[in-house]
């Protein structure tokens, strides 16, 4: 006789199958995971954007924008005066400049004194024309594409496979769940074959993201190889995440919705849009909870070329974590059994 | 009239009791102000702190983030097994699409200004006269996203798997609208998707009311919206079969 866990999973795979547009976009989202990790990649990179009011010394502030514009990282524009507090606040400009009629200037801005005053020294010396000395270290520390490009795939992962998941939910409400908790099966193997059936699908979607990425960006810092391998565990991380959330909830709107916040508390304290370094030192002990650290550490403990991948201790972290969620839906759902009688 | 009434008062108690609602619209949005200006607070300067910029930027991305919620407040009717008696009684289409917009309008509206209020009291943000203009513009916010949301939900059935998927597109427009960090567009690219995102505007149209005093673009939006949200609400009526509620 077949196992519970294969039967299951086959009949989730059949039931799934012939829902064409469902399918199609669950295949199609890595895509849009991958191209959006590339763009936030460029977005981080440190740049500093100056704004120049238009009124008097038109020679000084030409100037300015010739020896800005030739220069990398920095890029300057004419500010409109009528939005300045909007455009410093906003993001537009990380600064903006202002010629006084005494031919000094003012800077306005929103951000901390560190970057004010080393704009103020581009400034100075962008003014004397030594653009030689002109130099400026990046504030905020480099993260490579394929880590960013990861974080965010799991993040998205994360989300669709609650969506995958929704089949365990209508079996909650046309009560096949009940029969197989009557059964004289274990609750597990149910549990098991539900979270199989996402684990395939996620890493497919996995598999489908990162080969394109493959093509895209020809400098991933790690190989393909670990790259697929990587993937188990964030295909694994992800299905037993969505099996704990379907396993809370009745409604599928309550599951969907929990499931983006969860995430994106996660990925908040997990370093996806803020690298982990950068935290205050309050949420970097916070970030222990968030299995997106322990992924991205393990990202970064491989590109530093750390040979023993299963030896690392962030995977096993990890590996512990898949082992949780999958504790909490079997435990949730046998506490929910006992409810009944 | 004697139909429409008590349903929508019926709805109103419901939406006010509903945790969900009150979690994702109040507590959820004061979580990540909390934990994104915490996050970010060595990059500000001490008059216009991190927590200010979350602040502006997050509840509005969490009303945008209500369409799902509302999208699911149409079926359930289906979920709590009334759907055959709604079918059955004698009550136009209009009053029933009509009944569920309002009560859903009305208590995300409630939501957006009681956030926006403990906000700009616990973070002490210098908004003198440009509270009413903001609480309007979220208000109007709330109506486009009650009507998009019963849209899906009543008129767009056949397209029921999409609905699963909005928020990816609501995170990416957050993203690109500058709602989780501020975006410097100096690429082609980024200025175009940059374009393609509502809370772009949004965003800049609420910094312009309070920094800036400059109320045009606000009132654009607020036009555009009311004027957007009658659109979906008769396209609604219009679509609404009953049989969709089963």
């Amino acid at each position: 006789m077949k196992p519970i866990w294969f039967t299951v999973l086959i009949m989730h795979y059949k039931r799934n199958i012939h829902k064409k547009s469902t399918f199609l976009i669950t295949l199609l989202l890595p895509v849009l995971a991958v191209l959006l990790g590339a763009i936030s990649g460029k977005m981080s990179n440190p740049v500093y954007r100056i704004g120049i009011l238009e009124s008097g010394h038109t020679t000084k502030s030409n100037t300015l924008i010739t020896t800005f514009n030739s220069m990398e990282g920095i890029t300057t524009d004419i500010a409109n005066a009528k939005t300045l507090q909007t455009d410093i606040r906003t993001g537009s400009f990380t600064a903006i400049v202002e010629f006084q009629p005494d031919g000094n200037y003012l800077i306005h801005s929103v951000k901390d004194k560190e970057i004010v005053d080393s704009i103020n020294i581009l400034i100075d010396s962008a003014l004397k024309m030594d653009t030689a000395k002109v130099s400026f270290d990046s504030y905020s520390i480099k993260t490579s594409p394929s880590s960013k490009i990861l974080a965010f795939m799991l993040m998205f992962l994360m989300v669709t496979s609650t969506l995958n998941a929704t089949l365990f939910l209508k079996d909650k409400t046309s009560g096949t769940f009940l029969r197989y908790l009557y059964s004289s099966r274990y609750t597990i193997s149910y549990l098991l074959g539900n979270m199989l059936y996402n684990f395939i699908i996620t890493y497919l979607q996995f598999f489908l993201g990162i080969t394109l990425a493959r093509f895209l960006i020809p400098d991933l810092g790690i190989s393909y190889g670990s790259l697929l391998l990587l993937g188990i565990w964030l295909s694994g991380l992800a299905a037993s995440f969505a099996t704990w959330i379907a396993s809370m909830f009745k409604n599928d709107m309550y599951a969907n919705q929990s499931s983006s916040g969860i995430v994106l508390l996660f990925s908040l304290t997990g370093g996806t849009f803020i690298p982990y370094p950068q935290m205050p030192d309050l949420l970097q002990r916070l970030s222990v909870i968030s299995p997106i650290r322990w992924f991205l550490e393990t990202i970064t403990s491989v590109e530093q070329g750390n040979p023993g991948l299963l030896s690392n201790n962030s995977l096993i972290i990890l590996t512990v974590f898949i082992a949780g969620f999958l504790f909490l839906a079997v435990s949730g759902t046998i506490y929910q059994k006992k409810s009944f009688i | 009239m004697h139909t429409f009434l008590p349903l929508f008062l019926l709805g109103l108690r419901k939406r006010s009791k509903d945790s969900f609602i009150l979690f994702y619209n109040i507590l959820f949005p004061a979580i990540i102000i909390l934990l994104l200006g915490y996050l970010t607070v060595k990059s500000y300067s001490k008059e216009f702190t991190s927590y200010h910029y979350y602040t502006l930027v997050i509840i509005p991305f969490c009303a945008l983030m209500g369409i799902i919620t509302v999208a699911y407040v149409a079926k359930e009717d289906k979920l709590s097994n009334t759907s055959c008696r709604l079918l059955t009684a004698p009550i136009s289409n209009a009053a029933l699409v009509l009944a569920k917009f309002l009560s859903c309008f009305i208590v995300l509206a409630l939501c957006n200004i009681i956030t926006l209020g403990l906000s700009v009291f616990l973070y002490q943000l210098p908004m003198n006269n440009s509270f009413v203009p903001c609480a309007a513009l979220l208000t109007m916010e709330a109506a486009v996203v009650t009507g998009i949301g019963l849209y899906l939900g009543y008129a767009f059935h056949k397209m029921e798997a999409l609905k699963n998927f909005l928020n990816l597109p609501i995170v990416l427009w957050g993203l690109f609208g500058g709602s989780f960090f501020p975006i410097a567009s100096n690429t082609l690219t980024l200025t175009t998707l940059r374009r393609f995102s509502p809370l772009t505007y949004i965003n800049r149209s609420i910094f312009e009311a309070v920094y800036d005093n400059r109320l045009t673009l606000l009132t654009f939006l607020i036009v555009i919206f009311t004027l957007f949200s009658i659109l979906l609400l008769f396209l609604t009526i219009k679509q609404f079969k009953k049989e969709a509620i089963l």
